[in-house]
C-alpha cells in the first residue's frame, strides 16, 4: 500500500526535524514494515517536459523513428519506437540519469546515452509504466502525451509530484484493517510520537424525504449490514486538483468527482464504498441476495463475470447491480451526465469476499479491505464522511432520503483484564504503570486503573480479529514501548538430560559412511513425482497419493520410491558424467495406517511415510552390481548390523520391477528384508539412451534405526604368526563363491578368513569356467603353526573342493 | 690389529655402498659377516692377544660389526625399496598425489548440522516429524482457523480423495506434536522440509527447508526471546551480528516479531540482497499464543513459551553464494560435488 506523506500531514502536524526515512524506520519497528521510501523528485530526476520538434523515419529500423525533442533551449536527438509521436507533442523525455523501467520489469536502471541500431539517442520519450505513471496515463500503445506543461520544465513540477510516498508492505498488515487507509495511519504514529491527532471534517447530514429508499437484505450470512442514501443535484466534474494528487500519489487514478470521492474515503479510512447512477437502481430498491449457480453480471471493467450459487449480489427490484464488496455493475456506473446517486455502504462476510475474489481472479482493493473484517461503525462514519466531501466539492447537492440502515451486526463490547506482573513477566522487563497507561491510551484504548490490574477497552477498529487477550495488549505495549528497549536475558531454566537421540545419531552415521567411507554424493529430491517417471520405472500410479491441487504433471503423485525421481537424476548427470554414485535419504508415502495421528483424539492416522535410503552408481572401472553390493555391505558393517543375504541363484519374483531380477540380491535380518542391491533392467536404460550397467541400492532407514548398535568389543591381537596360502581354482560357472567359501572355512577351525581377491572367465580351460583365486588365512591361537601343519590344510582345501566342485587346482 | 680392522671397516664400507643389488650385497654380507666372514675371523682371533688388549680392541670390532650390519640393513632396504624410499633418485614433486575420493554432502546437510549443533549446545532436542501432515496440526491447533487465507487451495498442497491431509507448510507442524509427546519444559528443534503451492522461480521452489524452534517454561519473555535469537545468530555467523526485532503477524504467536540480520553482504550500507534497506529478513518468532499451548495440552497460565523459524535454503545461499534455490532439488552433480 502506497502512504503519502501530504495526505497523512492533513491529520497530524509532524516534527520539522522528523525526516520519512526516520519516520519509516520508526513504522517498521512498531507497527508494519514500510519497504520504500519514494521522494517523487527524486523518482523524476532529470526527467523534463519534451516538445517533439522533427519525426524522420530511423535509417535501419522499421518500427523506429528518430526524433529532435526540444526541451528548453536544447535540442536532443532520441530514437523512439512509439507510434502515437506526432511533431508538436509534449512529452515525458528522460535524459541521462533518470531511473526507467525497461518494458516495465524488474527494478529502475539509470538511463544512459546509447547508440540504437547505429544511431546515437540522447534520451527517451517514456511510456506511463516505464516511469511508474501508470495510473496517472492510460498505458496505450505508446508515450506518455502530457498536454500541459513548458518544454524543459522539470516533470516533478509539472505533474505536482512533490510528495514523498510511504511503501507499505500489505503482508504486514493483514491484522490491522485499521491500517488500511491514512487516517489510521496517521493515528498510529501519532500514537508513537504522542501527537496530537485532528479530527476529521464531519458535518451533519440533513436527511430528504423526495426519496423512499428500500434495502432488503436477503443473504444475511453474507451482508451484515447496509447503509444508504440518495444524493441529487450532482453535477460529474474532474474532482480538485489537491484531490487528484492525493489519490495519484497513493497509486489511484482519478476519474471524477464522485468515484475520486469514494476512492479517497477508501483510502482516508480503509473504508470501501460504492456510488450507483440512480437511474439505473429499478424501484429505488436495493436487495442484497445469494447469486444463483451461473448468473452472469458485467462488473465495471467491462468483464462479464459467471457466478456461482456462493456469492453475494447486490441487486435492484430487477438485476444484479454490484458484485457486493469487490467491484460494481457496468450496468449503473457513475456516468459524466449522473445527476443523482446512491450511495453504499456495507458490511460483507470477510470469508466470502476473499473466496469471491479468487475465485473471479478480481482481488480489487475493496475487496483486499473487506476481506481483512472491517468494524461495523466504520460505515456510519463512511458515509457521513462522503456526504461531507460531496457536499464540500458540489455544494448544490442534496440528501434525498432518508439515511437507511439495515444493521445485522452485533458491535461487540470487549473488556480485557490485564494484570501488570504477567505484563512485567511476558516483556521480561518492567515497565511503569504510567508509561502502560499512557501508551494504551494514545493507541485509542479505554482504561480503568484497578490497582495492580488495568480493566482495558479496545477501540472499535481493534476489536475484529485483533485485540482479545491480554497477550494482544501485551504486544501494543512492548511494540511502543519499544523491543530495543528490552534488555536481552538468558533464560534460567532446570537442566535436562534428554533421551539419547538414536535418529540423529543414524541419520549421520550413515551419511558420513556414505560421503566419506564410500565416496558418494548426496541429493535431495522433491517429494512429489509425475507420471513420466513412474512408467519408466515400469511402476503402476494407481498406488500413489495424487495432490489434489498439483502445479504441474511432473509433480502430481507423491513418490512412493525414492527411485521415481533417482532415475532422473541419472539420466541428467549421464549426460555429462560416466562415473557416479549418489544417494538419497527421503521420505516415501505408501497407503497404508502410518505412525503420525491425525489430531490429538488419536484415533485416526495419516498414511504411511517411511523412510528409505537408496542410491544408483555408474561406473567405467567396476561391476555396478558389486560396486552397489561393497556400498551395502561396508555401510551395514559399520553400522554392526548382523545381517544375511537373500536366496541367492533363483529368479526373484518379488523384487522391483524396475531391476534385472537375475541381478537382484535382499539383505536381511532374521526375516526381515533390510533392502536389496541389483542392477536396473536393460530396457530402461534403453528408453533413456544410458549405455552402461547401473547399480541401485535401497535400504529402510527404520529398520537400520531397529537394528543398528554401537557394540564393539575388543579382541586381542594373536599370540602367534599365522600364515596366509594363496589359491586359485577353475571351477563351473555355476559354482558360486559364497559355496566354496562356505566349504573352505569349514575344513578346519585354523582357518579364519577367506578372502576372494580375483575372478575371471577362463576360455581357454573351457566355455563355462571360471577361475577364483583367494587368500586363506590360517592361525592357531595356542602355537605357531608349522609350515607342515598349514600344507596339509591346503591339501584338505584341495582335495574337497576338487571332490565338491570339480575343481581344478591352478 | 687396531689398525686392520679399521682398514677393513672403511674396505667393507666401500664396498657395501657400492653395492647395486640385493644378491651382490649378500655375498658382502656374507664375506665380511658370516661364519668364515673376514670380521668374524678378526674377532676369532682375540684369545691370541694379551689380555689387557682384549676388551679394547674386542669393543672396537664389535662397534665395527653393529655399524656394518646397519648400513647393510639400510641398502638393503633401498634395494628392496626399488628406490621408492630415500634414494638418490631424484622424483617429479609436482606430479598429484594419489587420490583419495571423498564424498559430498548436500549443502542443506552441511548447513542443518551446524544448526542442529548450535542448539544442541543450549540443550534443545533435534526432532523431526511428517510431511504428510494433518489440517490439525499444520493449521488448526495453530490458531489458523478454516477461514485463514494460509489454507486456502492456492498455497497449499492437498491431498486428493484425503480431506484433511496436505503437505506441510510449515515446521511449526511440530510444535503442537511435540508439546504433546513431551510435555513442559521443553526445549526442542525441528527441522526438515516444507511445502508451498507457489510457481517456481530462482528465489521460490515449491518444496524448501525451514528450522523451527520452541521452548517452553515459566515465565519465557520477550527478553529471553531476543537473547536466543541473538545467540542462535552469533552462533550461525560465527560473529556479533546486528539483530533487530521488530513487529509481525503469525497466528501462533502473541506477540509476534520479525528478527531482521544487518546484511552481511555490504555490511548493513544496502545493496540488491537486502533490498537496500541493510536488513535482511531472517527469522519469525514470537511468545507461543496460548490457544496453542491449551491444544498441546499444557496450562497457558502456568506455561509460556517463544517459537521461531527460518528459511534454511536463504541462509546456505548466503553462505556459498548459491544464486538459484532449484539448484538444492536439481540432483545436479556439478552442484552437489562442490560441497
Amino acid at each position: 500500500m502506497k502512504i503519502s506523506l501530504n495526505w497523512l500531514k492533513q491529520y497530524i502536524d509532524l516534527p520539522k526535524s522528523l525526516t520519512a526515512q526516520e519516520l519509516a524506520l520508526k513504522l517498521t519497528m512498531s507497527t508494519v514494515e514500510v519497504e520504500d521510501v519514494v521522494d517523487e523528485k527524486n523518482r523524476y530526476a532529470n526527467m523534463v517536459v519534451g516538445e517533439v520538434l522533427e519525426i524522420v523515419p530511423h535509417p535501419q529500423a522499421d518500427k523506429l523513428t528518430v526524433l529532435k525533442v526540444k526541451a528548453g533551449k536544447s535540442v536532443y536527438q532520441v530514437i523512439c519506437g512509439a507510434g502515437n509521436v506526432y511533431k508538436g507533442m509534449k512529452g515525458v523525455l528522460a535524459l541521462p540519469g533518470s531511473l526507467v523501467k525497461w518494458h516495465n520489469m524488474g527494478e529502475s536502471v539509470k538511463l544512459e546515452k546509447t547508440k540504437i541500431r547505429g544511431i546515437e539517442s540522447e534520451g527517451m520519450m517514456c511510456a506511463p509504466s516505464e516511469i511508474g505513471l501508470s495510473e496517472e496515463f492510460q498505458e496505450t500503445d505508446g508515450v506518455i502525451d502530457l498536454k500541459e506543461g513548458k518544454s524543459g520544465q522539470e516533470i516533478a513540477e509539472v505533474l505536482g509530484l512533490n510528495d514523498i510516498v510511504l511503501e507499505i508492505d500489505n503482508k504486514s498488515i493483514t491484522n490491522r484493517p485499521d491500517l488500511w487507509g491514512h487516517y489510521g495511519l496517521a493515528r498510529e504514529i501519532a500514537a508513537l510520537y504522542n501527537l496530537k491527532l485532528k479530527d476529521l471534517k464531519i458535518d451533519k447530514i440533513k436527511e430528504g424525504d423526495q426519496v423512499n429508499l428500500k434495502i432488503d437484505i436477503q443473504d444475511e450470512a453474507n451482508c451484515s449490514r447496509y447503509m444508504s442514501l440518495v444524493v441529487t443535484g450532482i453535477k460529474i466534474e474532474p474532482s480538485p486538483v489537491w484531490m487528484q494528487r492525493l489519490l495519484q500519489a497513493a497509486g489511484v487514478r482519478p476519474i471524477n468527482n464522485i468515484v475520486d470521492i469514494t476512492n479517497f474515503v477508501m483510502l482516508e479510512l480503509g473504508r470501501p464504498s460504492h456510488a450507483f447512477d440512480r437511474r439505473d437502481i429499478l424501484g429505488d430498491t436495493i436487495i442484497v441476495r445469494r447469486a444463483k449457480a451461473g448468473e452472469k453480471m458485467k462488473t465495471l471493467d467491462g468483464q462479464e463475470r459467471t457466478l456461482t450459487d456462493q456469492m453475494c449480489l447486490v441487486c435492484d427490484s430487477a438485476k444484479p447491480v454490484d458484485l457486493g464488496g469487490i467491484m460494481g455493475g457496468a450496468n449503473s456506473e457513475i456516468k459524466p451526465d449522473t445527476t443523482e446517486i446512491i450511495l453504499e455502504l456495507a458490511n460483507f462476510n470477510p470469508i466470502n469476499i476473499r473466496k469471491t475474489a479468487q475465485a473471479l481472479n478480481l482481488r480489487t482493493e475493496a475487496a483486499i479491505r473487506f476481506e481483512k473484517s472491517l468494524d461495523p461503525a466504520l460505515a456510519e462514519l463512511g458515509l457521513k464522511r462522503i456526504v461531507t466531501l460531496v457536499q464540500e466539492l458540489i455544494p448544490q447537492v442534496q440528501v434525498a432520503s432518508k439515511i437507511m440502515d439495515v444493521n445485522l451486526a452485533k458491535q461487540e463490547e470487549r473488556l480485557i483484564e490485564l494484570n501488570l506482573d504477567f505484563l512485567n513477566k511476558r516483556v521480561g522487563q518492567n515497565i511503569p504503570k504510567k508509561e502502560v497507561i499512557g501508551i494504551l491510551g494514545r493507541l485509542s484504548f479505554i482504561i480503568k486503573d484497578k490497582g495492580e490490574t488495568l480493566l482495558v477497552t479496545p477501540p472499535s477498529f481493534r476489536v475484529a480479529k485483533d485485540i482479545s487477550i491480554p497477550e494482544d495488549l501485551v504486544e501494543e505495549v512492548a511494540r511502543v514501548y519499544g523491543y530495543n528497549n528490552i534488555q536481552a536475558i538468558m533464560p534460567e531454566a532446570a537442566m535436562c538430560f534428554w533421551e539419547e537421540n538414536h535418529n540423529l545419531i543414524l541419520n549421520r552415521k550413515v551419511k558420513d559412511i556414505l560421503t566419506l567411507g564410500c565416496g558418494a554424493a548426496e541429493a535431495y529430491n522433491y517429494s512429489f513425482t509425475g507420471l513420466k517417471n513412474i512408467t519408466a520405472l515400469g511402476l503402476p500410479a494407481s498406488d500413489h497419493f495424487e495432490l489434489a491441487n498439483y502445479l504441474s504433471e511432473d509433480c502430481k503423485y507423491l513418490r512412493l520410491s525414492l527411485f521415481e525421481n533417482l532415475i532422473k537424476n541419472l539420466e541428467d548427470n549421464f549426460r555429462f558424467a560416466r562415473n557416479f554414485n549418489i544417494f538419497e535419504l527421503g521420505r516415501v508415502f505408501a497407503k497404508g495406517v502410518g505412525e503420525y495421528a491425525v489430531d490429538n483424539k488419536q484415533q485416526a492416522f495419516l498414511a504411511k511415510q517411511e523412510r528409505f535410503l537408496a542410491g544408483l552408481a555408474v561406473s567405467q572401472a567396476a561391476e555396478p552390481f558389486y560396486q552397489v553390493k561393497g556400498l551395502v555391505e561396508t555401510l551395514l558393517n559399520a553400522l554392526e548390523i548382523n545381517y544375511s543375504y537373500g536366496e541367492q541363484g533363483k529368479i526373484k519374483s518379488n523384487c522391483p520391477s524396475f531391476v534385472n531380477p537375475e541381478r537382484y540380491l535382499e539383505f536381511k535380518v532374521g526375516d526381515l528384508v533390510l533392502g536389496w542391491v541389483a542392477e536396473l533392467r536393460l530396457e530402461i536404460l534403453n528408453n533413456l539412451n544410458i549405455n552402461a550397467g547401473v547399480g541401485v541400492w535401497q535400504l529402510s532407514f527404520e529398520l537400520l534405526l531397529k537394528y543398528f548398535q554401537d557394540n564393539k568389543k575388543y579382541r586381542s591381537a594373536p599370540k602367534f604368526p599365522g600364515m596366509v596360502y594363496d589359491l586359485a581354482v577353475a571351477v563351473p560357472a555355476s559354482v558360486t563363491w559364497a559355496e566354496i567359501r562356505q566349504e573352505v572355512l569349514e575344513t578346519s577351525k585354523l582357518i579364519r578368513r577367506v578372502e576372494l581377491f580375483d575372478v575371471f572367465k577362463l576360455e581357454k580351460l573351457g566355455p563355462n569356467l571360471k577361475s577364483l583365486a583367494f587368500h586363506a588365512y590360517f592361525l592357531d591361537e595356542n602355537k605357531t603353526l608349522t609350515a607342515e601343519e598349514a600344507d596339509k590344510i591346503r591339501d584338505k582345501i584341495i582335495n574337497l573342493l576338487k571332490k565338491k566342485f570339480k575343481a581344478e587346482i591352478r | 690389529m687396531e689398525n686392520q680392522i679399521k682398514k677393513l671397516k672403511d674396505e667393507a664400507i666401500k664396498e657395501i655402498k657400492q653395492s647395486k643389488a640385493l644378491a651382490a650385497l649378500k655375498k658382502l654380507e656374507v664375506k665380511y659377516l658370516g661364519r668364515k666372514g673376514e670380521l668374524t675371523k678378526v674377532l676369532r682371533g682375540l684369545h691370541d692377544l694379551a689380555e689387557e688388549q682384549k676388551p679394547k680392541i674386542g669393543q672396537l670390532a664389535n662397534e665395527v660389526k653393529t655399524e656394518l650390519e646397519q648400513l647393510i640393513k639400510n641398502i638393503q632396504i633401498e634395494l628392496e625399496a626399488g628406490g621408492g624410499v630415500q634414494t638418490s633418485q631424484p622424483i617429479d614433486l609436482t606430479l598429484p598425489g594419489q587420490k583419495y575420493p571423498l564424498g559430498h554432502l548436500h549443502p542443506l546437510t552441511i548447513v542443518q548440522r551446524q544448526l542442529e549443533e548450535i542448539f544442541s549446545r543450549m540443550g534443545f532436542m533435534v526432532l523431526e516429524g511428517p510431511e504428510l501432515e494433518s489440517e490439525y496440526y499444520n493449521f488448526e491447533s495453530l490458531n489458523i482457523p478454516a477461514s485463514h487465507p494460509a489454507r486456502d487451495m492456492q498455497d497449499t498442497f492437498y491431498i486428493k480423495d484425503q480431506p484433511g491431509w496436505l503437505l506441510r507448510t510449515q515446521t511449526s507442524n511440530q510444535q503442537v506434536r511435540t508439546m504433546e509427546k513431551y510435555g513442559a519444559p521443553l526445549r526442542a528443534i525441528f527441522s526438515g522440509r516444507v511445502f508451498r503451492r507457489e510457481a517456481t522461480d530462482a528465489s521460490h521452489d515449491s518444496a524448501f527447508y525451514q528450522l523451527e524452534g520452541l521452548m517452553i517454561d515459566k515465565d519465557i519473555s520477550i527478553a529471553h526471546l531476543i537473547t536466543a535469537m541473538k545467540t542462535m545468530l552469533k552462533g550461525i555467523f560465527k560473529k556479533d551480528v546486528k539483530v533487530r526485532l521488530r513487529p509481525g503477524y503469525f497466528s501462533f504467536v502473541e506477540p509476534g516479531f520479525e528478527v531482521d540480520v544487518s546484511c552481511l553482504l555490504c555490511d548493513g550500507k544496502g545493496c540488491g540482497v537486502c533490498k537496500k534497506t541493510g536488513w535482511v529478513e531472517m527469522i519469525g518468532a514470537g511468545l507461543v499464543h496460548p490457544k496453542v499451548l491449551a491444544a498441546g495440552g499444557l496450562d497457558p497460565k502456568i506455561w509460556s513459551g517463544f517459537a521461531f523459524g527460518m528459511g534454511i535454503n536463504r541462509l546456505v545461499m548466503l553462505k556459498y553464494g548459491i544464486d538459484d534455490i532449484r539448484l538444492f532439488m536439481s540432483g545436479d552433480l556439478r552442484f552437489l560435488e562442490q560441497f
